[in-house]
């Protein structure tokens, strides 16, 4: 309450104005060092302290490797395929595996060689929220669906993680509210590192998407008694289907 | 005045491997109990006195590694506004090491040809290993002598609960801690306990004694000067 | 002069069986994780610095970095708020609920949110608060605070689970784990699909861009900012990095620190509420980025402690939270960094004893991956602490020391007069009791050692003399 106080002698400000000028008064308060002026150049922050990564291998099969190995450790499944139609019979054996029923899928460019909605033919529901005479909330309807079949615009080998983008027809919920989670990769798509896909987004910092989300192995959590639970929320299972192209 | 033997060993052992040993008679305490409760200006009046007890010497060794910490660590922030103290402070740690410290890293000695049977497990005081950053030192000056079957003590970074002025302060919390350093003692099997910090020993003989524990405490330097020749 | 409420706190933690045996359990798992998983870096050290570099150089250019996030914020189509008070905070959040006509709101983890009692000041204006964390969902049914920055309930049972559980299903659930967290996933999604507001934390604010990320592993992070219409993000100021190349520091240490994972299974960016044509995501987002006095952090001696991650790896090494346990300590954070924050923001006056529960150990600081020095700054604590006053025993008995232990003569005396003294208290060469306090609160639990007849002053002159 003093801390308003202070203010009543700059009421023209506006709120923003009046809270950022509170902070840098504070921080000017601060006795000036040789470390403090170091500190205050970034780049002086980023070059003296350099990291050393850890080596991973160029070739995409050793990325793919690597990133199979620590996916498959965390309970998540990996499937390699080296055309589309091999990625297609791939993703109907994990469907008939996981025994799905109703299907909700990315319609987006990444997923164009895979014919997701000719598996209607086959017994399956691809739900669409066109279904019902009006359109109804995305959330609602996807509810029901127990698998959910999206693309991924990277793949990171060090962590197993696969990186999904909001966008049209990339609806955020298909990775998520379903049990099950298939996602389809290329091998083109695979970086080594975290670092290298946030030097992506900086790179296209102009255009990014609304959400973009790193996903690694199925939900879980240990709140009960450091009990490791599985499909808390999120996807009980996840799949990656990695689908080599030249 | 409380473990005038673990001094004396000190002395001794230093003695056995040469070195001319002093004991300027004018030095207290380094400040610390008053120190870590928050009373800067008490810990800084007697830490003048040991500074000025230390004024003439080549080397200083020190049989605690909580005290050690202390001098080099915190005299430099006790006395940053106190030039004049603040250089011989500085000067006085430079010269100043712990017990095993001097033997491993000035000396260069590790084995000293001590013989000694017993089983024996070592605690690492909290100042001595983070603050110190000497963790190897003593263990290869114990695993060393004839004789001793060393065995590592579960979660042996983990505080006593000792603290200073935390004991009593806290005694509650502080004896919930010993409890547990004492539960993994006796799970080593070990008959002795040793350490580099008298207060840790203090802290931990106190609750084992409590108990009827027949596990004997002891300094490092105890240890060696039992197992070397008169 | 301890709180006595902190010594009932503390003595109720230490007689619960249940809990110390949970907390101990929780805490070497946690801690043994961040140690396992930091070896899969090369040097975690390299990160530490280099974290520790990032973070106090964006708070000292605190103001500049919260000006070009809000900024991009806005640019992205978000409204920002700014709360220096929890007051203003709360406030600001129930007249968007109010807008919005909102009956539920699902919540994740937020420990600012806790700060500020939002639960309880929405609960007040009629507006239902799901927390949808599994950890926060148990303590919140079961009424309670958090007793661990990450883990928040491991002082509950699978038995008191399945009785919270069972009473909101009203059925009866079996104590197994599998079974509750499909009971927990059934009654939120629910809960996530008729929310009118998601509310959540911000682990991170990128300047750069105007994102918000969000570190999760459960899902129901992602839930809470993308199925509700409205998504409020409650933001601790300093929770801030430049750029998205800064994140990658973070993210190499906040998950093994935090859970020994190499990263969360969710970590989400977002950069604005949803595009106009994307038929999910919320429609509208709102930032309130609070104080709470951490302004008066700034600038002082204490500016490091804001470079926090809230990992809770401090929690995991610190001797004293493993026999305490996170409720004993009062306020919203817990273990070390609790007993540091805990007083700066809301008083040292009220919260004294704090920094006093430790024995400096250094564990804390040993294992903090942006390098906060904890520990020292627990003894700038008490350093405030003794000039605050109202210690007169204390201090009389601290300048009794200091005068005695500066002086070779006096300290004789006093080495003489106690050898004397300690006879009657001395049985089979050991002190057992009867001492006054505070000395009888060793005693209690451990003997003393006497003092010895002869200190090695007299033994050197001794040897000197040839004996």
């Amino acid at each position: 309450m003093s801390v308003l106080k202070k203010y009543r002698g700059v009421n023209n400000l506006t709120t923003k104005e009046r809270f950022l000028h509170h902070v840098k008064e504070r921080l000017a308060r601060a006795p000036q060092s040789e470390i403090n002026k170091q500190l205050n150049d970034l780049n002086y922050v980023r070059q003296h302290f350099p990291i050393t990564y850890n080596d991973i291998p160029d070739s995409i099969d050793a990325m793919i490797d690597r990133f199979t190995k620590e996916l498959e450790a965390l309970g998540g499944v990996v499937k390699i395929t080296n055309s589309p139609a091999d990625t297609f019979s791939t993703l109907q054996e994990l469907l008939k595996m996981h025994n799905s029923k109703q299907i909700i899928h990315w319609n987006d460019e990444s997923l164009n060689e895979c014919p997701i909605s000719s598996l209607s033919q086959q017994g399956y529901h691809i739900m669409t929220n066109r279904d019902n005479n009006e359109p109804v909330e995305y959330k609602h309807f996807a509810n029901t669906a127990d698998t959910g079949i999206t693309g991924a615009q990277f793949a990171i080998a060090e962590t197993g993680s696969i990186v999904v983008e909001s966008g049209i027809g990339r609806e955020r919920i298909i990775s998520l509210m379903p049990k099950l989670h298939i996602a389809i990769a290329k091998s083109n798509q695979f970086v080594k590192r975290t670092a290298d896909v946030f030097k992506y987004y900086v790179d296209n910092k102009q255009k990014l998407p609304s959400s973009i989300n790193f996903i690694t192995g199925p939900s879980r959590s240990a709140d009960i008694e450091n009990d490791l639970s599985i499909g808390v929320h999120g996807p009980a299972n996840i799949c990656i289907i990695i689908e080599r192209v030249n | 005045m409380l473990y005038p033997q673990a001094v004396e060993s000190t002395y001794n052992v230093l003695k056995k491997l040469d070195v001319t040993v002093d004991f300027p008679k004018d030095q207290i305490c380094c400040g610390q109990p008053s120190f870590n409760a928050g009373y800067v200006d008490e810990a800084a009046r007697v830490a003048r006195k040991l500074i000025q007890a230390f004024e003439n010497t080549e080397y200083i060794i020190c049989p605690s590694g909580s005290c050690t910490a202390m001098i080099r660590d915190n005299y430099p922030t006790l006395f940053k506004d106190d030039p004049k103290t603040l250089a011989k402070a500085k000067e006085l740690g430079n010269k100043l090491y712990e017990f095993s410290e001097f033997l491993v890293k000035v000396l260069k000695v590790k084995n000293l040809g001590a013989k000694y049977k017993a089983k024996v497990t070592y605690h690492h005081s909290c100042h001595m290993s983070r603050l110190l950053g000497i963790k190897d030192a003593p263990i290869e000056l114990i695993k060393n002598i004839e004789g001793i079957e060393y065995i590592e003590l579960p979660n042996n970074q983990d505080c006593c609960g000792f603290g200073g002025t935390f004991s009593v302060k806290m005694a509650d919390i502080s004896s919930a801690m010993l409890e547990e350093k004492i539960a993994n003692v006796k799970s080593t099997g070990a008959d002795i306990l040793l350490g580099s910090d008298l207060s840790c020993l203090m802290n931990i003989s106190g609750g084992l004694s409590r108990e009827g524990s027949p596990i004997q405490t002891m300094h490092v330097a105890e240890l060696l000067d039992r197992g070397l020749p008169k | 002069m301890i709180n006595t409420d902190f010594r009932k706190r503390v003595d109720k933690a230490l007689h619960d069986e249940f809990f110390r045996g949970a907390v101990k359990r929780t805490t070497e798992k946690l801690r043994n994780g961040r140690i396992n998983q930091n070896k899969t870096l090369v040097d975690v050290q390299e990160w530490r610095s280099r974290a520790n570099a990032l973070r106090s150089h964006t708070v000292q250019n605190l103001d500049k970095y919260l000006d070009e996030f809000s900024t991009k914020l806005e640019e992205n189509g978000s409204k920002v708020y700014w709360a220096m008070t929890d007051k203003e905070a709360v406030e600001q959040i129930n007249t968007i609920c109010a807008q919005k006509l909102a009956k539920s709101v699902v919540k994740s983890k937020s420990m600012v949110s806790e700060e500020i009692h939002l639960n309880h000041f929405l609960e007040k204006n009629n507006i239902e608060v799901i927390e949808t964390d599994l950890g926060e969902y148990i303590i919140q049914l079961a009424q309670q605070t958090p007793s661990h920055i990450i883990v928040p309930a491991i002082h509950h049972t699978r038995g008191s689970v399945a009785e919270l559980f069972s009473k909101v299903g009203d059925e009866q659930l079996p104590a197994e784990t599998p079974a509750l967290t499909a009971f927990a996933r059934k009654v939120l999604r629910q809960k996530f699909i008729d929310a009118e507001i998601g509310i959540t934390g911000c682990n991170f604010a990128i300047a750069e861009t105007g994102s918000v990320v969000l570190f999760t592993n459960e899902g129901n992070g992602r839930m809470v900012n993308s199925l509700p219409d409205t998504h409020i993000v409650i933001m601790g100021m300093e929770r801030i990095l430049p750029s998205f190349s800064d994140l990658d520091t973070t993210l190499a240490l906040l998950p093994r620190s935090a859970t020994g994972q190499k990263i969360t299974s969710y970590l989400s960016i977002l950069n604005g509420p949803k595009k106009q044509q994307e038929a999910d995501g919320a429609k509208e987002m709102h930032v309130i980025i609070v104080d709470n006095g951490r302004s008066r952090i700034l600038g002082s001696k204490y500016q490091e402690v804001l470079n926090c991650i809230r990992c809770g790896s401090c929690l995991n090494v610190c001797p004293v939270y493993r026999q305490i346990g996170g409720h004993a300590y009062g306020w919203v954070y817990p273990g070390p960094i609790g007993a540091v924050i805990t007083p700066l923001l809301d008083g040292l006056d009220r919260w004294g004893e704090l920094p006093y529960a430790s024995s400096l150990c250094a564990a804390c600081s040993d294992a903090c991956p942006v390098r906060i020095p904890l520990h020292e700054l627990l003894l700038e604590l008490r350093k405030d602490k003794v000039k605050l006053g109202n210690n007169t025993k204390e201090k009389l008995a601290f300048g009794a020391y200091s005068v005695a232990f500066s002086s070779p003569t006096k300290y004789k005396l006093i080495k003489k007069v106690g050898r004397k003294i300690q006879i009657p208290f001395v049985k089979n060469g050991k002190i057992r009791g009867g001492l006054p306090a505070p000395i009888s609160e060793w005693t209690r639990t451990r003997d003393l050692p006497t003092l010895a007849n002869k200190s090695f002053h007299e033994r050197f002159e001794e040897i000197q003399r040839g004996e």
